[in-house]
């Protein structure tokens, strides 16, 4: 890229250059804060270095190329760092690591800053902080460590070095970058240079070595760059390197062909994913798309569903008016080619909106490691099910709520170091992300395994607030007492959050899980931990329901949520304190007549028999009473945005193709309700 | 040069000859060659004894210092590898002769050992000249 001034562009091409900039951009810190991350306790510090300073060095030729240049000299100062890092001038340590994390934030900083078209804020602070760094591991920091460290090696070949380079992959030799350091009591580097050089032919062929060894330069450099054509594997390689009195340290990487490091290592398969997810930002066959298009395609493709159903109405309509009409067949057929192609369009468009869950789990690391340190804890994070895919819509929203679990998680879940060493548990807190796929559900769950929710103490706190009676709360299970943490104003703490930025409760995790049709559920046992479980159904924008009529009232359930269809005798019913209940088996589940529980007016309460949906959780059944089942769609989903509807057991609507409007009931909401849980604010 | 087999590397110590002008620097090179399970079996204070030596004992390696009176280890090293190109010679010298080492190297030199050492950089220099010793008589 050139400087843009410089060149003839329209703004369009301008505003769509700065977007593919401002994208990959974060995507890089993202990468940045991974890497660093494992930075510590890792074995292969030296090719992690490597990454992060080729993400440095991106992002240094790109923001200078779009004119940001106060970023631009961040990430060359950021440079200097790692440099520094790699020449051993600076320790590796925690304090490395916290640096690169602050650099990590404020290059995001700038770069939102610059995207909504605010001033840069102060890198300077940045800078300065940096240098304070290098004075406080008493480098005296140079500027300029171009002579230690020239340009990389694969970048300054000689066109008869580029030749070579080429024969030898055409002879399927591995290519190898190597960096040799001298050891620090070699006193002599330019002896060593000569033993190095008669060592050299046993590794392999030669390509390139800088600085030449016979060069009196030798004497002033702390690394040798080699490049060399090897038939041996990378670490019979790095160990013939090792030449004691000479040489010290060892780094080695394969030279892939795309010009592109490709950090190989055996120990930390995640780095390798990490660097292949960088290396995977540029090959031909991926395309980047700009989310909302995608959305609307979903919605065009929503729009035909319901105009396809459209059809098939009109198609019955037609059948009955003129049953003998030999086109109907034929109308019947290219009805259902289209439900079949609409489907099959369907689901590449949900294909195309899927996502790993990798994208929100990969602020975890962060996230956690602030928290613990935060609040003194030692906490570790285990993930699972990253590769999981969700659709994009439930990652751009989950990432605030499950930061919100998390940080509950920590602050109050895990206990102290002593106090988990009191009580015979392992010093350190875990706490264990994972996602999963379900049936047509998607799983998230946050565990931890610290002290657990006492059913107890927020039965305490409920009615210290007044947000319950007494009476009320005697007829409330411990169980169903978990879901007070999800009462608005039920959270003390409500301290604006570092992480997140503001403060939120429980409620309002719950609030958006439910947004997106999905559930929380808690599981929780003393002293052994909490584990937060999420549901969502897998699509956010089309489901299956089941329809049916309760009074007046056209209604749909997600066929997800439904356990069976049942039909059962009006004296089955039993009354149980007030309630009705239906014996299931050997179970007893709550009966609920959704006519009245929503003033539907009551059609049909004289029958003797009556149809029952019995649907769950994955925690709780309930049976829901029906006027008549009107059979299985499929539903694009409308958000219900106006509050017309003053339930949250809506949650959604969609149009069918006779244009009547259907209401998508929220189980779980409804679930909640029927279990008993009576309070003025649910 | 009579080979070593490899029954015999097994059962019998590698065989040293020092060639240094100071009793301190044989003493101390001694303890580091016996510290990896080799013996000395000659030591010379002179450039010219340790040829002698180096034709009578016929040691697997010769540790030769680089500046000595009489005749320098420089020297001592090319006469003895003109007659026995197999000879295996770490160089050890101070600070200041660099120039000396690097032609000690380019004349067949196995490696050099700079003074001041630390016994146990010494050693590993020593004990990795003798592994490529063990590969090159396995070879053959």
């Amino acid at each position: 890229m050139e400087d843009l001034s410089q060149l003839q562009l329209s703004e369009e091409d301008i505003k769509s250059l700065k977007e593919t900039f401002y994208q990959q951009a974060v995507e890089l810190i993202e990468s940045l804060v991974q890497e660093t991350l494992s930075l510590e306790g890792s074995k292969d510090i030296g090719s992690k270095l490597k990454t992060i300073k080729r993400i440095f060095h991106t992002l240094k030729g790109d923001s200078a190329s779009i004119g940001l240049k106060e970023l631009s000299h961040l990430t060359h100062r950021a440079e200097d760092l790692i440099q520094a890092v790699e020449n051993k001038s600076v320790d590796m340590d925690g304090d490395v690591t916290d640096i690169l994390l602050r650099i990590a934030d404020c290059m995001s900083g700038a770069i939102d800053a610059s995207r909504t078209g605010k001033e840069t804020p102060i890198t300077a602070v940045m800078m300065g902080a940096i240098d304070d760094f290098f004075k406080a591991s008493g480098t005296g920091f140079q500027p300029v460590m171009t002579g230690k460290m020239p340009v990389p090696l694969e970048h300054s070949l000689s066109e008869y070095e580029k030749l070579l380079l080429s024969d030898f992959r055409r002879q399927e030799k591995n290519i190898y970058i190597a960096t040799l350091w001298f050891s620090k009591d070699c006193q002599m580097k330019s002896a060593g240079a000569v033993i190095i050089s008669q060592h050299l032919p046993c590794l392999g062929d030669v390509i390139k070595v800088h600085p030449p060894l016979d060069s009196s330069e030798v004497e002033s450099v702390d690394t040798i760059g080699l490049l060399i054509a090897s038939a041996m594997a990378r670490d019979d390689v790095k160990n013939l390197c090792n030449i004691p009195g000479v040489i010290g340290d060892v780094a080695i990487e394969e030279l892939r062909e795309e010009g592109g490091l490709a950090v190989v290592s055996n120990d930390i398969a995640e780095s390798t994913r990490a660097s292949a997810k960088i290396a995977a930002a540029s090959p031909t066959g991926t395309i980047r798309v700009e989310s909302e298009k995608v959305d609307q395609i979903m919605n065009l493709v929503g729009e035909l569903i319901v105009g396809r159903s459209m059809i098939e109405q009109l198609l019955s309509e037609f059948e009955e008016r003129f049953p003998r009409e030999e086109l109907i067949s034929r109308f019947a057929y290219a009805n259902s080619f289209i439900e079949r192609s609409l489907s099959d369009l369907q689901r590449s468009v949900m294909k195309v909106r899927m996502l790993p869950i990798d994208r929100v789990f990969k602020r975890f690391p962060r996230v956690v490691r602030d928290l613990a340190k935060a609040s003194n804890k030692d906490v570790r994070l285990v993930i699972h099910g990253e590769d999981t895919e969700v659709d994009k819509g439930l990652v751009d929203v989950i990432g605030e709520p499950l930061i919100h679990i998390v940080r509950n998680a920590i602050d109050h879940g895990i206990e102290t170091v002593e106090e988990r060493e009191a009580s015979g548990k392992d010093r350190q807190g875990i706490i264990a992300l994972e996602a999963y796929h379900q049936g047509n559900d998607i799983v998230i769950e946050v565990r931890d395994d610290g002290r657990g929710i006492d059913p107890k103490r927020l039965k305490e706190k409920v009615l210290e607030k007044g947000l319950i009676s007494q009476e009320e709360l005697e007829k409330i299970d411990d169980k169903a007492a978990i879901d007070f943490i999800f009462l608005p104003g039920f959270s003390t703490a409500k301290v604006v959050s570092e992480v997140s930025g503001r403060g939120v409760g429980m409620d309002v995790v719950k609030a958006v899980v439910e947004g997106l049709r999905g559930s929380v559920n808690i599981k929780t046992e003393a002293g052994r931990g909490t584990t937060f479980v999420l549901r969502f159904p897998l699509t956010l924008a089309i489901i299956k329901a089941i329809l049916f009529n309760a009074g007046e009232r056209l209604l749909a359930i997600p066929l997800g949520s439904v356990k069976e269809i049942t039909r059962v005798f009006t004296k089955d019913v039993e009354l149980v304190a007030g309630r009705e209940v239906l014996r299931m088996r050997e179970s007893v589940i709550p009966l609920v007549r959704l006519d009245e529980a929503m003033n539907l007016g009551s059609a049909g309460r004289k029958r003797s028999k009556l149809f029952v949906i019995i649907v769950s959780n994955g925690d709780r059944d309930i049976g829901i009473a029906v006027n008549k089942l009107l059979g299985e769609e499929e539903l694009f989903i409308k958000a219900i945005n106006d509050r017309w509807v003053s339930t949250n057991i809506v949650g959604g609507a969609s149009i069918l193709g006779d244009g009547k409007v259907v209401l998508i009931l929220n189980v779980d909401a409804i679930i909640k309700k029927a279990s008993g849980v009576k309070i003025s604010n649910f | 040069m009579e080979m070593r087999n490899k029954e015999e590397t097994a059962v019998s110590p590698y065989r040293f000859l020092i060639v240094d002008d100071s009793v301190f620097a044989r003493k101390n090179m001694s303890k580091v060659v016996e510290m990896i399970g080799a013996v000395v079996v000659g030591e010379a204070t002179t450039g010219k004894e340790g040829i002698e030596q180096y034709f009578k004992l016929k040691p697997d390696l010769v540790i030769m210092d680089v500046s000595m009176p009489e005749m320098e280890g420089l020297e001592a090293m090319a006469k003895i590898k003109e007659r026995d190109n197999d000879a295996r010679v770490i160089i050890v010298s101070s600070m200041g002769y660099q120039e000396l080492v690097k032609k000690a190297l380019i004349l067949g030199a196995k490696h050099f050992i700079s003074k001041p050492f630390d016994p146990a950089k010494a050693a590993e220099i020593i004990q990795f000249v003798l592994k490529e010793i063990k590969t090159v008589n396995s070879e053959q």
